[in-house]
């Protein structure tokens, strides 16, 4: 396994991770944007939960990185219909809640949605990639900086 | 007021702080229309982006707009967009390698 382009051998994944960041924040898009900039992951980006479901209902992604408050629906809503689906097809999926409120209802709220944890907002890129790694066994991460 | 921010970010401050001067404008329009769930949304992403950016500041300003929206509280709101316009117009950006 080529170690700089792709997530290695000893975690769950075969190739490339595939990543959909969800907030309706531009600010937090073009943050996250430059985030994975220099890595290998495959990163998609949803303004909206019902954009979000449509696209999980399209592909296959491995981590979602869900925005709680958004117009329209909420995180929530969105985590408990994509979490259906991925049941349904049977598939891995690791959802975290991205979140301004860091509070112990808001982290109760987003496991009982069926988040299996918590990013606080603000996040830091060596915070988020750290994350990542963790989440994902990833002994590297292609990040030249 | 000197402010140090990852040279990383230096691409995106100019947008960021152009987005923060319009919510000013936003703002001041939503008072007047005591438009306070907007003003809450917007003073919650200034809270959840400031830091990230690299202003602790604007992310304290945004926690205290959002708090001030929910109570309803319009003279709050005015002097929290007087603070935030007096930041922008004041910082000097300093950019680490």
């Amino acid at each position: 396994v080529n170690k700089e382009t792709n997530i290695v051998s000893n975690g769950p994944l075969a190739g490339p991770l595939h990543i959909l960041f969800v907030d309706d924040s531009a600010d937090n898009q073009i943050l996250m944007n430059l985030y994975f900039r220099d890595t290998s992951f495959d990163v998609d980006y949803a303004t909206s939960g019902p954009e979000a479901i449509a696209m999980f209902s399209q592909k296959k992604y491995d981590l979602i990185l869900m925005d709680v408050e958004m117009p329209m629906m909420d995180g929530y809503t969105a985590t408990r219909k994509i979490r259906a689906l991925s049941k349904e097809r049977l598939e891995k999926l690791i959802i975290l809640a991205y979140t301004a409120n860091t509070g112990t209802t808001a982290i109760q709220e987003s496991l009982a949605a069926g988040c299996d944890g918590h990013l606080s907002k603000p996040l830091r890129k060596q915070e988020l990639m750290a994350t990542i790694g963790h989440l994902f066994e990833a002994e590297k991460y292609h990040d030249p900086k | 007021m000197k402010i140090t921010i990852e040279d990383d970010l230096r691409e995106l401050i100019p947008g960021f702080l152009d987005n923060r001067r319009k919510d000013c404008a936003a703002i001041a329009t939503m008072v007047e229309e005591r438009d306070f769930e907007s003003i809450r949304r917007l003073g919650h992403n200034m809270k959840g982006t400031g830091t990230s950016y690299g202003f602790e500041t604007i992310t304290d300003i945004g926690r205290n707009l959002e708090n001030s929206a929910q109570a309803g509280s319009p003279d709050s709101i005015k002097a929290l967009v007087a603070e935030l316009k007096d930041y922008l117009n004041n910082i000097q950006i300093e950019f680490k390698s």
